[in-house]
């Protein structure tokens, strides 16, 4: 299994594997689609063990991000090593979704998001 | 004068694309480019090999090859394939933050100073050009 997920009430974290890159992108998407379509849509994609990621792998986050919000859910992105920061920053990610170092604050996000 | 290094990854997937990563910052190391530089090149060399193995092969494993030729001002990397499918265009505008396609091309125009792609008769050439000084470049993120 490439993602371990951890529950923090109504809310998941998922610990994303070291790489999130075309090699992995789709699998890595589609077990956390399984996952939203299954009911858990406020999720937390922890990132703190992502040494590198392509747009392969941005794609995957955007496309988890809509699916979950589909849903009535929300997805924040935890603690991005610098180099997986850069390519956030740079695709302006972190203009739609939250990105912080801080866990507790990144399952408070996803939880206070009222469903549309 | 130039100076050259290569890398030919054999019957290339996906899962050889960080194979090329580390060549390229390995390289540029070498040659004394600064390592921030170096992992901005390599995070395009990675878009570029994708798009080979995308875009050129299909997804079925076909040789790539990685040039590395620097000089006094700059570091050059060439990815040749030799598949059949066109690369894409280049995307010239930021595609924000929602777009399902074109930030591959996107972060490649970001990262280096100077992005061609020459298709040629029995190949197809991505030339990432990056100067050894631009403090202007990557001001949001230092990729360090």
């Amino acid at each position: 299994m490439t993602i371990e997920f951890e529950t923090r009430g109504i809310a998941e974290i998922a610990r994303m594997p070291a790489t999130l890159v075309l090699a992995n992108a789709a699998s890595v998407r589609n077990e956390i689609q399984e996952r939203i379509a299954s009911g858990t849509s406020r999720l937390v994609l922890d990132l703190a063990r992502v040494e590198f990621a392509d747009s392969s792998g941005l794609t995957a986050i955007l496309s988890c991000v809509n699916s979950a919000r589909r849903q009535g859910g929300e997805v924040a992105l935890l603690s991005p090593m610098p180099r997986v920061r850069a390519l956030i920053e740079l695709t302006r990610l972190d203009d739609i979704v939250t990105v912080t170092e801080d866990e507790a604050l990144a399952v408070a996000r996803v939880v206070s998001r009222v469903a549309a | 004068m130039s100076r050259r290094q290569e890398l030919v990854l054999f019957c290339a997937a996906p899962d050889l694309v960080l194979e090329a990563l580390r060549w390229t910052e390995s390289a540029c190391a070498r040659e004394g480019l600064d390592a921030g530089r170096a992992r901005e090149l390599g995070a395009a060399v990675i878009e570029a090999v994708n798009n080979s193995l995308e875009h050129g092969y299909a997804m079925t494993p076909g040789d790539v090859s990685l040039a590395l030729d620097a000089d006094a001002d700059r570091v050059v990397i060439t990815i040749t394939d030799r598949g059949s499918g066109l690369p894409p265009r280049p995307v010239h505008a930021d595609p924000g933050p929602l777009a399902e396609r074109g930030r591959g091309s996107w972060i490649m125009q970001q990262a280096c100073d100077e992005v061609r792609h020459e298709i040629g008769a029995d190949a197809q050439r991505v030339v990432l050009v990056k100067h050894r000084a631009d403090p202007e470049r990557f001001t949001n993120g230092d990729m360090s």
